[in-house]
């Protein structure tokens, strides 16, 4: 880097260039971070006794490195696990239907240990009478409320697990949620209040907000086959994009959505029947056409007619195609690379997919067998590929949340660059909302965030790692925790210390000669000769 | 509040093209510097600049174009932020005219490209191809009409499949159809190049862009080729007797002349554009090239990466036109180039970003290599400024870089400048120039210098020399040759002259402290001879060719009329309550005279006929006010339409006050300007026209001339002088005779102010540079890279360079050993106690290993800190080495404690000499930025860390009893900026610039309600400066209390700008801020793109609505460059009249 440094001092390569060399070497060289805790701020059942001991127990010996007094007692920043996340600042959805706002600029420098508290918390969605709202009360995690309430007032919480949160792309003071109680509701960051909610009759398993747009559509997956367009701004749902096919035996829920990050109207879906659906909201029909995994060319010479009677004519004449499928199982990941070049696509098949969005070609990467995906419900924007800009054209990475690790992989190519692991063990005992029980639950990534620092957009934004870090992955897991990532900086981590003084040189020496001997009059065994 | 200035602009030539922009049989040159465009012509051999444009941008594109049926080119300008326009010169007014602006939306979802050429031109000059996102072309056009032929239009913006493109060209086609070349990598991290044209559009009337097919359209589709190749160079075709079409047998086929090059860092592959034979000749050692210009069909220019030119040959069998193989040969050593432009008639011109431009006589015949190439021309470039130091800002007695606010008073800058052989060192500082021809004697305390000429002489030929007790003669010949007399005339040579001239009849005057005396030359005898009374002594004289006025004792004046035959006319005694300091008789009035007076502080015109005041003024301000006059000028400094005569009165404190004279003598406009601290003594020096301009001396000499209607005061680069007087001889000729206190030099001196660069070429790059004031010497921290054998040897070292002499001395000290390279990154001096106790000035040098290629970070060591002393032979010598676990790549000293940025910690170490030559440093706290550091500055106890990426944080190293001591972060920078230096400018704010050329002020507020209002720091002032910043150096100025602005940083960037920053005084802020905005909407600039856009603060993160309470001199001072008519039309509605608002920004002016 120094050199490159001495490079970007002469003027030879542009500053752009330079960021681009430096984000692209700690893209990959991301490493947990546990000495970043999150505490939603419950605490062990009173009676902690011994059937709980495993949790905290577990967690205590993952957080290692933690040096914060608190790390002797366990921390979760969801006792009943945490179901997704998004980042701007960061918030998080648990699945007992709390969602908590954490501040990432509490902890200014990216380097001393640190534990998170949460700037607010919502509480689920109780008796009107016991809590009206939902402001920052640090309460037990719903440990003593009634579960069964009648419908809530509107402006509670959620009342069922959270199935995806998103910020609204514009400004960081509004965010919205989803739930498997049928609802979106639209949250004001500041106040944690709720500012609008939406009762879509189903299940919402996802839901996106085009980054560009000037429309205020979201976009919701739900249990329902039809991709659900909620307006913000009439606070209605205005649109339900369905396509011929969907209807009947074959229909299935919609799992994933994402709109392009180039063109305002055109939106992706992913079903259950295995079929990556991309449509143009202002169409009647909106259907534009389905992704195919079997097809590599595309469709020939978008925007251009190709001369009638040619073997091209006949194909585009016709017309988009009804029927295809790009996953052979449930799809429920989907994401676009910024550009809006490509459209990457995850299956319960455990494959990935990456397809040109210009063509609607599938490129044919191929990740290989390590892929796991098995699990009903979105992978939300848990799945996404590193911004533009901080690496080279068709060098982009695509970290993919692979159940008990992250995937760090090369987008085109499909290599593995890193994988991410750390996630503590793999079952995790967690309590049950009601009076303390207790489950084991296969401890698995339920979301993966990516740290930038808002703008964004820009083709020579090379921000990562939001304000105060050289970047920064966030993920959620069923165990509770929430476990940061952080590149690994260029440099060695004891450069400050002076080792060249005699001194310590010898009293290393004098240490390890202590530890040999020791372990030499243990395990040694005398041999003589006679 | 901040403001910014430029005090030398940025010279760096990153495009340069040759174009018939001007008149259609004369080719101009035109450069791209920054944000300027500057038109040359060659005259006489030489380039001269006819024209000179301001963009309101960094420039990044610069073509030209040639409409249909036009005789003349368009010059096509993009800049850094996708604003694109085209100018065509306008004969009649002399200005480039805007046609055509118009702004990329700017992409935001497309990534930039790499591409070396940005923008091309066809050869037809009508269709361009801009490159700027990567796998998209943007093609445009002008138009075919009459009325549209200066018009782009849009074509379109085309995907390309060839993601990674290296270098493109449009071909010659003998169709006149266009056609592009690529050559490009497979892949991004691909070590291969491959190369491919297409037909830029599809039909006949080159209406509908191509598609770009890879399957499809391309031409020529050539793998393998040389994997280093950059650089493609299209090949004109000629007309041969061999025509190409008539080939029958394809075996027998042989490349022709038209067609294209693929250079190669081994080889070089050329190849036919219609038949795509192909050609290739290996390179006799491997090269890497940079820049290419054609000199004729068969002969180009090379540029490579080490400076050196080549030829590149095409070889042709007899017809002429066959290719057989391609030849380079190396003709000489130039600038590293950043373009080459051919001119014509055997001129080359090399622009260049890392060195001087330069341009070039050819003899290409000339069999004697070293006759080949001869240097005509040099355009200075102190770009890229790696690092600077702040010599003194006018005094020398302090070691800080503290100064003071005379108004002549300039900084001198001493820069490292350029990269690698180009690297040099430049001192650098605005002023009057002043070149010494020559030494004329030494000679110790100089009272006074007079020049005559011996009788029915035109020039002056006899200095005379005034000293306490006595006064010295020297005679010129016509060759410059100086002999010392014993006699002149029979001038008396035992006393002190205070003056002496010739008279217009051809006599010589002469008046010493006891007698004035008139001589007739011819005859040699004393004329006419006045004495004082018994025992008096004259004390001051003055004369014009009319008039003669002593003051005696400064209790008496004498009048004498020389016309007839210096009659005493009227003598006064002025009497006991007051005396006099100081008499003037005004050369351009005839009977008036001027008289200071010491104990009221007042000056009067007085009649000479009658000694009688006519009219009188107090140049005492208050009443306990002691302000003395003790030296006194009335002339004609402007030209007499612009104003009348002017009176400066030199102040005993160093204030020079003028007044306006009236035609009826009265004074008026008082206006005052310090020039020093103690009185200027005025030395006038006749220009042509009845103009002068006053050489004023005190400890800062200075200049007085007119410019532009206004009175200029301005440094002269002559520290020492005491007086001065002009000597017009043959053998110098409009030379200057200077004093100073050892020495008479013989001296030329520039008219007006320029800003003046002295380099001394170093060969090797200088990257840090630290000054030493109590040695007098530059410790240089330099690298220097050579090929050996092909292979690039990397060498650093330390050095010192003397300041007074310019130039090295001592001995270097080599870094690094043969087993691996070590990199200067850090030279700072400080004083240090040495082993006694006793403070030592060291220097202390961070470096960094490069990793060994071979066997990767083998050793923990990456880095050393060295601490160097200067021994008496002025030898650098090695105190302490202190091996680092990371690279060293900034240093500050913090109350004795040395303070390291290594890789990605910042460590305060505290230092100990043991013995003269031994030392330790030992860690004491450390902190950890969020990612890397860059710079480090230290105020008191505070360091502010410039991080790679995330902006600044601010460090506090904390002492307590009984703990080790802490380095605490107290306040931080929440954004993402990447930041190249910081500094702090005063109290709680700190000025930071980032690689993306803003400029933030940043303040904290350790006085905040809550917590998080103490560490957040906040954004002041922040604006665009539209060049990267390599570092910022504090100065510290005192000003007087009125002052608008307080200088407080300098800042050197990639371009060679260099740039004063100030902050604003609070009385003035409100005025300027709306002075700034209502200039920026009347000021127009090439392309009108918006003062607000292109300084608005833009990075990844955030992109700004204008410069936010910034300031920009170079707006500002723009204001007197416009007429009067719009000059009030801006100060309309904001206060002050234009009057005064063109003084302030004179103000303005002056502080650089």
């Amino acid at each position: 880097m120094n050199q490159l440094l001495f490079e970007q001092s002469t003027g030879n390569i542009s500053p752009n260039v330079f960021a681009r060399l430096e984000t692209t070497k700690l893209l990959s060289s991301f490493r947990p971070a546990p000495r970043f805790r999150f505490d939603g701020g419950e605490r062990p059942v009173a009676v902690a006794g011994s059937s709980s001991a495993a949790a905290p127990g577990s967690s205590q010996s993952e957080a290692g490195g933690g040096t914060d007094s608190s790390s002797s007692t366990s921390i979760w920043a969801h006792q009943a696990g945490v179901n997704v996340l998004a980042l701007e600042r960061l918030i998080s959805g648990g699945i007992d239907a709390t969602i908590k706002i954490w501040d990432l600029e509490q902890c200014s420098n990216p380097t001393p240990p640190h534990t998170y508290r949460p700037v607010a918390t919502i509480s689920r969605a109780e008796q009107p009478a016991s809590s009206p709202n939902t402001t920052a009360n640090r309460r037990l995690g719903g440990g003593s409320t009634s579960y069964t309430t009648p419908k809530p007032p509107p402006g509670a919480g959620h009342r069922f697990g959270i199935t995806h949160l998103s910020f609204y792309p514009f400004d960081s003071d509004a965010f919205l949620s989803c739930s498997y109680d049928q609802t979106l509701k639209l949250w004001s960051t500041a106040t944690a209040r709720v500012s609008g909610s939406f009762d879509l009759g189903a299940k919402v398993y996802t839901h996106a907000v085009s980054p560009i747009a000037s429309h205020l559509l979201v976009a919701c997956g739900t249990q329902h086959p039809a991709v659900r367009l909620v307006d913000l701004r009439s606070a209605a749902a205005v649109q339900s994009l369905i396509s011929p096919g969907q209807i009947g035996g074959s229909a299935g829920a919609t799992l994933a959505v994402a709109w392009s990050p180039v063109h305002e109207h055109v939106l992706a879906s992913g079903a259950v029947d295995g079929a990556v659906r991309i449509w143009d909201v202002r169409r009647s029909n909106g259907l534009v056409g389905l992704l195919d995994m079997e097809d590599s060319l595309g469709i020939l010479h978008p925007g251009r007619a190709p001369p009638a009677g040619t073997a091209e004519s006949l194909l585009q004449s016709r017309g988009v195609r009804q029927s295809a499928r790009a996953h052979n199982g449930p799809v429920n990941g989907l994401t676009w690379t910024d550009d809006g070049a490509y459209i990457v696509s995850a299956g319960h098949d455990r494959k990935i997919r990456v397809w040109d969005a210009a063509t609607g070609a599938n490129t044919l990467a191929n990740f290989g067998p390590t892929i796991r995906n098995s699990h009903i419900g979105s992978l939300g924007s848990s799945m996404f590929v590193s911004p533009l800009g901080l690496t080279r054209a068709k060098k982009e990475l695509l970290f993919f949340p692979n159940e008990t690790e992250i995937l760090v992989m090369d987008l085109h190519e499909g290599d593995i660059v890193s994988r991410l692991r750390g996630m503590g063990p793999g079952m995790a005992a967690l309590r049950t909302g009601r009076a303390g029980g207790e489950r084991a639950v296969k401890n698995r990534l339920t979301s993966v965030v990516w740290k930038g620092a808002g703008g964004g957009g820009s083709s020579s934004g090379h921000v990562m790692g939001g304000r105060n870090a050289a970047g920064g992955i966030y993920s959620g897991h069923l165990d509770g925790q929430i476990r940061a990532w952080m590149p690994r900086l260029e440099g060695l981590d004891e450069e400050d210390e002076d080792n060249s003084t005699q001194e310590a040189a010898e009293v290393r020496t004098k240490k390890r000669k202590a530890l040999d001997d020791a372990f030499k009059s243990l395990m040694g065994r005398q041999v003589t000769f006679n | 509040m901040a403001y910014i200035a430029p005090i030398h602009r940025p010279t760096s030539v990153r495009h340069a093209l040759r174009s018939n922009l001007l008149s259609e049989d004369q080719e101009s040159l035109v450069l791209a510097k920054a944000n300027r465009i500057e038109i040359w012509r060659v005259s006489d051999g030489a380039l001269a600049m006819v024209h000179s444009k301001v963009v309101n941008g960094t420039i990044a594109v610069l073509q030209r174009l040639r409409p249909k049926d036009h005789n003349t080119d368009l010059l096509f300008v993009g800049t850094e932020r996708f604003e694109y326009f085209t100018l065509a010169w306008n004969n009649e007014t002399s200005q480039l005219d805007m046609i055509d602006p118009f702004r990329d939306p700017g992409e935001h979802h497309m990534r930039d490209a790499e591409s070396q050429d940005r923008c091309i031109v066809d050869p037809t000059g009508r269709y361009l191809a801009m490159h700027l996102w990567e796998g998209v072309l943007t093609i445009l056009r002008l138009g075919n009409r009459k009325n549209t032929a200066l018009k782009l239009e849009w074509m379109d913006q085309v995907r390309l499949s060839e993601l990674f493109i290296k270098a493109s060209t449009f071909l010659y086609t003998e169709t006149g159809q266009p056609k592009i070349a690529f050559l490009y990598k497979s892949r991004s991290d691909a070590d291969d190049s491959k190369l491919v044209s297409y037909l830029l559009t599809s039909d006949d009337r080159h209406t509908v862009t191509s598609r770009f097919d890879p399957a499809k359209d391309r031409e020529i589709d050539v793998e393998g080729l040389d994997p280093g190749a950059a650089m493609l160079i299209p090949v004109r075709s000629v007309e041969g007797e061999v025509k190409r079409h008539n080939v029958r047998n394809p075996d027998q086929a042989k490349a022709h002349i038209g067609g294209l090059i693929v250079v190669g860092e081994t080889k070089l592959l050329y190849i036919d554009g219609v038949t795509l034979f192909t050609v290739e000749s290996a390179l006799k050692e491997a090269c890497i090239f940079v820049a290419w210009a054609e000199y004729d069909v068969r002969h180009y220019f090379v540029a490579d990466d080490y400076g050196n030119l080549h030829l590149l040959t095409i070889l042709t069998e007899d017809s002429g036109v066959v290719v057989t193989g391609m030849d380079v040969s190396r003709i000489g050593t130039t600038s590293r180039a950043s373009n080459l432009i051919y001119l014509g008639d055997d001129l080359l011109f090399v622009a260049s970003h890392y060195g001087d431009s330069q341009l070039f006589r050819l003899d290409l015949l000339n069999e004697d290599f070293s006759q080949t190439m001869q240097l005509v021309q040099v355009l200075p470039n102190i770009g890229p400024i790696l690092d600077f130091a702040v010599m003194d800002m006018g005094n020398r007695e302090n070691d800080s870089a503290l100064g003071n606010e005379y108004s002549s008073g300039q900084a001198r800058i001493v820069t490292g400048s350029g990269v690698h052989k180009d690297g040099t060192l430049r001192s650098v500082r605005s002023g009057v120039g002043l070149e010494d021809i020559g030494i004329l004697a030494d000679l110790e305390s100089t009272r006074a210098l007079f020049s005559l000429q011996s009788k029915g002489y035109g020039k002056s030929d006899t200095l005379v020399a005034s000293f306490l007790t006595e006064t010295r003669i020297f005679k010129f010949d016509s060759a410059g040759e100086v002999e010392e007399v014993e006699s002149f005339y029979g001038m008396s040579l035992g006393y002190q002259t205070l003056l002496a001239a010739n008279l217009p009849n051809g006599n010589v005057l002469q008046v010493t402290t006891a007698a004035a005396t008139v001589i007739d030359t011819v005859l040699g005898v004393w004329l006419t001879t006045w004495v004082p009374g018994e025992g008096k002594t004259i004390t001051a004289a003055s004369t014009n060719n009319q008039w003669l006025l002593l003051s005696v004792e400064g209790i008496g004046l004498v009048s004498f009329d020389l016309q007839h035959d210096m009659k005493l006319v009227k003598e006064k005694h002025v009497g006991k309550t007051d005396e006099i300091a100081c008499i003037h008789v005004a050369p351009q009035f005839s009977d008036v005279g001027v008289v200071g007076f010491w104990s009221s502080g007042t000056v009067s015109i007085i009649d000479l006929r009658t000694l009688e005041p006519i009219h009188g003024e107090s140049l005492r301000r208050t009443s306990d006010d002691a302000s003395i006059p003790r030296d006194l000028a009335l002339v004609q400094v402007l030209p007499s339409n612009v104003s009348g005569p002017t009176l400066f009165v030199a102040l005993e404190d160093g204030n020079v006050v003028t007044f306006r004279i009236g035609e009826d003598l009265t004074l008026s406009g008082t206006k005052r300007v310090i020039l020093g601290t103690r009185q200027a003594r005025f030395h006038l020096l006749p220009q042509k026209d009845g103009i002068y301009s006053i050489f004023a001396t005190t400890e800062h000499p200075s200049l007085i001339y007119g410019s532009e209607g206004r009175i200029v005061y301005s440094a002269v680069t002559a520290e020492d002088a005491t007086c001065v007087c002009p000597f017009d001889s043959e053998a110098f000729p409009d030379g200057i005779v200077l004093a100073t206190d050892s020495q008479v030099r013989i001296c030329q001196i520039d008219t007006a102010r320029q800003t003046h660069v002295r380099s001394l070429e170093m060969g090797e790059m200088v990257r840090r540079i630290a000054y030493s004031p109590s040695e007098k010497v530059f410790g240089l921290g330099c690298i220097k890279r050579e090929l050996v054998n092909g292979e690039e040897i990397i060498q650093s070292s330390f050095r010192l360079v003397d300041e007074v002499i310019f130039d090295r001395v001592g001995k270097e000290f080599a870094l690094g050993q043969p087993s691996y390279t070590e990199l200067v990154e850090a030279v700072i001096r400080a004083e240090l106690p040495d082993s006694y106790g006793n403070l030592a000035e060291r220097f202390i040098v961070g470096t960094s290993y490069l990793p060994d290629p071979d066997f990767g970070a083998a050793s923990n060591i990456r880095g050393r800190i060295l601490v160097f002393g200067v021994d008496s032979n002025r030898d650098p010598y090695l105190v302490l080495s202190h091996d680092l676990k990371g690279a060293c790549r900034c240093l500050a000293i913090m109350d004795g404690k040395i303070v390291a940025g290594l890789t990605k910690t910042v460590v305060v170490s505290l230092y100990e000499e043991t013995s003269t030559t031994t030392g330790r440093l030992t860690r004491i706290a450390s902190y950890r930025p969020s990612t890397y550091p860059v710079d480090v500055t230290v105020q008191g106890n505070m360091i502010a860390v410039a991080d790679l990426m995330k902006s600044v944080s601010l460090v506090e190293y904390v002492e307590r009893d009984g703990e080790s001591p802490q380095l605490i972060e107290c306040a931080r920078h929440y954004h993402s900026a990447w930041a190249t230096s910081v500094s702090h400018v005063d109290d709680e704010s700190w000025l930071e610039a980032d690689a993306q050329g803003n400029l933030m002020v940043l303040v904290r507020n350790p006085k905040g309600v809550t917590a998080e209002d103490r560490r957040r720091l906040q954004i002041t002032s922040e604006m665009n400066l539209g060049e990267m910043v390599n570092r910022i150096r504090k100065i510290s100025v005192e000003t007087s209390p009125n002052a608008m602005i307080v200088p407080k940083a300098f800042l050197g960037t990639v371009e060679g700008g260099i740039y004063m920053f100030g902050t604003i005084a609070p009385h003035a802020q409100d005025l300027l801020l709306r002075f700034q905005s209502k200039l920026a909407q009347v000021i127009k600039t090439a392309g009108d793109i918006e003062f607000r856009t292109y300084r608005s603060f833009r990075n990844a993160e955030r992109e700004g609505d204008g410069p936010f309470r910034f300031l920009d001199g170079e707006l500002l001072e723009r204001f007197l460059d416009v007429d009067e008519n719009v000059q009030a039309q801006i100060c309309q509605g904001l206060g002050p009249s234009v009057e005064d608002m063109r003084n302030m920004v004179e103000e303005l002016r002056r502080m650089h």
